[in-house]
């Protein structure tokens, strides 16, 4: 850091407090901007900067994750000036999932979360991620898993083990936890790309295996 | 009456010494004397550039064209026109015929500098001491002498090179220099001629082409034609993001690295901050130092508009992968969206599965809007009773909420957003906490993040006290989980 940037700094927490501040003069789109440059600017960490502004860190983070929006989303909501609790949300969303959850908010009932309003109209798009859908596997699905990474002598004992565990934890009513679905993906695709799960499957089993394709969200 | 009165307006013979005065850190001035010597090089034989900089001298030695007496002598005058000196009609670095002079006066007020182009038996010489320069009288006497004598590879400052330049500066004005700092610069201020052969060294150690550390090793072309004029390079996805602002693109002219990790085509921001590439903008002047480019003017409009469009998908592929830090395939899938968006790979749809619904509590979704759902049968008839997606208070009901998502700090395991006008409160689970990512009960977390978050909400919005908030907290908790089990059975 030189000399000069530890005079410019003052300013630019003024700069960024100003920015902050001025979100009843700015339309919702040029306040993101403008706070996000002047977070970027001033070159502080999340933690201070909104000890500096009196927020809360993640009021800060999710204003700055909808500055990576597209203008033309930005745009879109600042037609509604979207409750704070759904900008994280919202800013992982896309444009088509955007229009969705504003005509969401302008329809809902009164009393009713906007968080959810919002989380409820993007999966009505979205339907199911594919870790959604892996968590809903039957446990024949993992069971068959297992058996076709044996025969076809891929995967090692101990992911053919944890296979055969999620079989039994499903089958007990259990569902899988986020990291046991992260690695039964991984698994899974594995099994899928090697060839031993594979649509029009010849093994018989094509129902089994498409139900594990259409989870994975291989076609 | 009228008359005419000439001035002589030669400048006084101090400019010599405040042209040192520039901005020049030692690395970036190195880096000036340099870029004359890749001027002065043979366009088939490979450049050899030695550096040293030592607490009492820096020099810079080069085994290029080497100068001729007289045009040693017009490379010491001020924005002297060297293509005109030197017949050369090549694209060259030096752009106003002030950088060697600003550069060795940022570095040392003693100049020494030899040179020896081929085949000549002489080298010629030239010694500056700005100090003794400055007690000159005539304070317009801008003459230097050059020494002419025959060269001796046994005394030579050039050593055994058949033909080059050496500069000598003694007399240092900034004599805390790290060589490594000079290496830094330059490994990326002339990558293209490090990777094209060319060799430098610093203090004896090789100075190597810049890396990149990009996702999958791919970079994306950028060949571009704005208003006749080519722009090329490439761009890519580095494998981490940056908070210390390197990200962006590095912008060279004519193979010299004018301007480091440029954002004007992307918005600034940690999502953007995978981007990474570079581009040959041989067309755009660049401002006095070589330290920037001029903007002013139409082409630096015109490119910025091209850039950005160039750019708009790498930065949106950059963005989705800062996203949905739960799923391990997000990078795979953010590269594949590129991929489809430039129409160099085709869509793969997956197909929805139905989901299951769960027969009853909690349940902890991977998806980035994660909530703990309630079941009917728990919300049926409980509307203003306590449960883990709403809390009653002093007859206002309150909906509670978690998400996962990254906050850019991870000593902060969670933190809440509040909105008063429709109390809707939701937890922020950090996925880059520390916490997170060592524990495999995320719905035990989210439990304690909203704990939390009830409790901050309650003094930070509602303005109870600490203890009070504890209570309520825990009378809310103990409801909910109760009402929970009870739903269950």
């Amino acid at each position: 850091m030189s000399p000069s940037d530890d005079i410019q700094r003052p300013d630019r927490y003024s700069e960024l407090i100003d920015a902050w501040g001025s979100f009843e003069k700015k339309t919702f789109d040029n306040w993101i901007i403008d706070v996000s440059e002047c977070y970027f600017r001033s070159g502080i960490g999340i933690k201070f900067a909104s000890q500096l502004l009196s927020i809360q860190p993640a009021e800060l983070q999710a204003a700055l994750n909808l500055a990576s929006l597209d203008e033309d989303e930005l745009a879109l909501l600042a037609t509604l000036n979207p409750p704070k609790t759904t900008w994280f949300t919202l800013a992982a969303s896309s444009p088509d999932e955007i229009r969705q959850a504003l005509d969401a908010l302008k329809s809902a009932k009164e009393g009713a979360s906007p968080f959810s309003v919002v989380a409820r109209a993007i999966r009505e798009i979205k339907g199911p991620t594919s870790m959604e859908r892996i968590a809903s596997l039957s446990s024949e699905a993992f069971g068959h898993a297992a058996k076709k990474a044996t025969a076809f002598n891929l995967l090692n004992e101990k992911h053919i083990k944890a296979l055969k565990g999620w079989e039994s934890r499903v089958r007990t009513g259990r569902t899988l936890t986020p990291p046991q679905i992260s690695y039964a993906e991984g698994l899974l695709r594995e099994l899928a790309e090697q060839g031993a799960i594979v649509r029009n499957s010849r093994d018989g089993d094509e129902a089994i295996c498409d139900e594990i394709l259409n989870a994975i969200g291989v076609s | 009456m009228s008359e005419i009165k000439k001035f002589n307006i030669v400048p006084d013979i101090r400019l010599l010494v405040d042209i040192g005065q520039a901005n020049y850190q030692v690395p970036e001035a190195v880096s000036e004397l340099i870029a004359n010597s890749i001027d002065a090089r043979f366009e088939d034989e490979s450049l050899e550039i030695e550096v040293s900089i030592r607490p009492e001298l820096v020099s810079i030695l080069d085994n290029g064209k080497g100068m001729s007496r007289d045009i040693l002598g017009e490379a010491l005058r001020l924005a002297a026109d060297m293509n005109q000196v030197t017949g050369n009609t090549q694209s060259r670095k030096g752009m106003y015929g002030l950088g060697m002079k600003a550069a060795c006066s940022s570095l040392g007020s003693h100049w020494r500098i030899v040179t020896r182009p081929p085949g000549d038996r002489n080298e010629y010489s030239v010694e500056l001491d700005l100090a003794e320069w400055l007690k000159k009288k005539d304070r317009q006497g801008w003459e230097v002498e050059v020494l002419t004598s025959t060269y001796n590879p046994q005394t030579s400052l050039l050593g055994a090179r058949a033909h080059g330049t050496a500069i000598f500066l003694t007399q240092l004005r900034d004599s805390e220099t790290f060589h490594t700092a000079v290496i830094d610069k330059l490994s990326m201020a002339y990558r293209p001629h490090l990777l094209d052969g060319d060799k430098i060294s610093v203090n004896g150690n090789p100075v190597l082409a810049k890396s990149y550390d990009l996702i999958d090793n791919r970079r994306w072309e950028i060949d571009l034609d704005v208003n006749g004029h080519k722009i090329s390079g490439w761009y890519g996805l580095d494998t981490r993001t940056h908070n210390d602002g390197n990200y962006g693109i590095n912008i060279y002219r004519n193979g010299q690295l004018v301007e480091a990790w440029n954002k004007d085509f992307l918005r600034q921001h940690l999502m953007s901050s995978r981007v990474v590439g570079e581009i040959e903008l041989p067309f755009i002047p660049a401002n006095f130092h070589k330290l920037g480019f001029n903007k002013s003017v139409e082409e630096w409009k015109i490119v910025k508009k091209a850039m950005t469009a160039e750019l708009k998908q790498v930065v949106k592929a950059s963005g989705e992968m800062a996203k949905n830090k739960n799923d391990p395939l997000r990078q795979a899938k953010a590269i594949k969206g590129l991929d489809i968006a430039l129409g160099l790979a085709s869509s793969i749809t997956g197909q929805s599965a139905k989901t299951t619904d769960p027969e009853n509590g909690i349940v902890v979704k991977s998806s980035n809007d994660m909530e703990l759902e309630v079941s009917d049968k728990e919300a049926s008839g409980l509307e203003n009773k306590q449960n883990l997606n709403q809390i009653f208070l002093d007859g206002f009901l309150y909906s509670l909420n978690y998400q996962f998502d990254v906050l850019d700090d991870p000593t902060i395991p969670w933190d809440f957003l509040y909105d008063s006008k429709t109390r809707d409160l939701v937890a922020v689970i950090n996925t880059d906490s520390r916490l997170f990512q060592t524990s495999t009960d995320q719905e035990f977390i989210a439990i304690l993040a909203l704990s939390e978050s009830v409790v901050g909400f309650l003094i930070r919005d509602l303005g109870y006290t600490y203890p009070r908030a504890r209570e309520m907290r825990d009378n809310w908790l103990f409801e909910a989980l109760e009402s929970r089990e009870k739903a269950k059975r």
